[in-house]
């Protein structure tokens, strides 16, 4: 059976995901002169791709709703990071953009759960 | 302190950034060292300076976590300095008391304008930490707000 | 994070409606066949009381600091606060009900 909170379950693991990443990306800035080190991301494995086909298709109340997997993420070596001489790939500007960028994208999560569970709250509450 | 059962959360990115600010002022102090003695010619040993180069190593923050992620976080850490052992500039002052034979003073290795691009460095990367500190505080305030 | 301990907090589960709509078939309140809507009302004050305990746990090892997890337990304090305040509706629905019931003269 679907569930009315299945949405706040994948707004969850996405909260969950931002802020895992967020601690490889200062890793990555805090080896900046660490000689051979290479910088790491996060990726998101093929259950959330899965995850929101099924979210997007189950229009229909007789679709068979697919349950909330666990995490699925997968930390993999940033394959895009140039090299320099000491072996080191990390970038400053490279991973300053992405802390900003996950922590925009962190922010909006949270921003929408909290107003998902305010009007559950709304409803449960018989409208007051 | 290390617990099997932790993930990667607001703590642990804020334990990683700090190593980081801990280590770009160790390599801060280093290079502070090197400028203040870019014209010492006579050290404790009898020898000029010579210039230091700070040597950095990571440590996992926890490699027995079931998090895939908490076990590929590291911190970094300053392990000592390393002499610069190349040879300095040779001039020619035989009134100087640390002339040799021929007259020639060694001066240390430093170069002041490289050591200048170093702090620099040092001092974005510094600036880059606190900024993810900053972030991470924010993302927890985001979080929090969730209850309200 | 990782332990998501709730499946719960299932607010679609209480669906009384369809079977509300269903009553006219069955003989009587919380008749034989189908789901009884006292079943309905059970469960769901069984799941709001497991939903707190689900908040209270984290809340507990967050208090202890062994858990980091702070949207992980915002998001289930709030869950538990939900089905709870679903439950009170519910009684207060009820309450309304059997005294309407209470005043209609025969």
């Amino acid at each position: 059976m679907s569930n009315i909170l299945d949405g706040i379950e994948r707004l969850h693991q996405a909260l969950d995901y931002h802020l895992e990443r967020h601690n490889l990306l200062t890793a990555n800035l805090t080896h900046i002169d660490t000689p051979g080190y290479k910088p790491l991301d996060l990726e998101r494995g093929a259950a959330f791709q899965g995850e929101l086909e099924s979210a997007m298709a189950t229009t229909d109340s007789g679709h068979i709703a697919s349950s909330v997997h666990g995490p699925d993420f997968k930390v993999v070596q940033d394959p895009s990071s140039a090299v320099g001489m000491d072996g080191n790939g990390v970038s400053i500007d490279r991973e300053a953009v992405k802390i900003a960028a996950n922590h925009v994208r962190y922010e909006a999560l949270a921003g929408l759960v909290q107003g998902s569970l305010s009007s559950l709250a709304w409803a449960a509450n018989d409208g007051k | 302190m290390s617990h099997q059962f932790k993930v990667a959360g607001v703590f642990s990115a804020m334990e990683v950034a700090a190593s980081g600010l801990t280590a770009e002022r160790g390599r801060m102090n280093v290079i502070a060292s090197n400028l203040a003695n870019a014209r010492t010619t006579k050290g404790a040993d009898g020898q000029p300076y010579h210039r230091l180069d700070p040597v950095f190593s990571s440590h996992s923050v926890n490699e027995n976590s079931f998090d895939p992620v908490l076990r590929n976080v590291s911190e970094v850490s300053m392990d000592g300095v390393k002499a610069d052992q190349s040879p300095g500039q040779l001039v020619y002052d035989p009134g100087h008391p640390d002339a040799n034979a021929s007259g020639y003073v060694e001066y240390p290795n430093v170069n002041v304008v490289t050591e200048m691009v170093n702090l620099m460095t040092a001092s974005r990367a510094y600036e880059a930490g606190v900024t993810s500190i900053e972030s991470i505080k924010s993302m927890a305030k985001a979080a929090l707000k969730i209850g309200t | 994070m990782i332990i998501h301990g709730i499946s719960g907090s299932d607010i679609a589960r209480v669906q009384p409606s369809d079977a509300l709509v269903e009553t006219p078939k069955q003989d009587g309140v919380g008749g034989s066949g189908g789901v009884s809507f006292g079943d309905v009302l059970t469960k769901t004050v069984m799941n709001a009381g497991h939903d707190d305990q689900v908040a209270t746990q984290k809340v507990d090892a967050l208090a202890a600091g062994v858990s980091d997890d702070l949207h992980g337990t915002m998001i289930s304090v709030k869950e538990a606060e939900i089905s709870m305040k679903l439950v009170g509706s519910i009684r207060n629905k009820l309450l309304d009900a059997f005294q309407e019931l209470w005043r209609t003269s025969v």
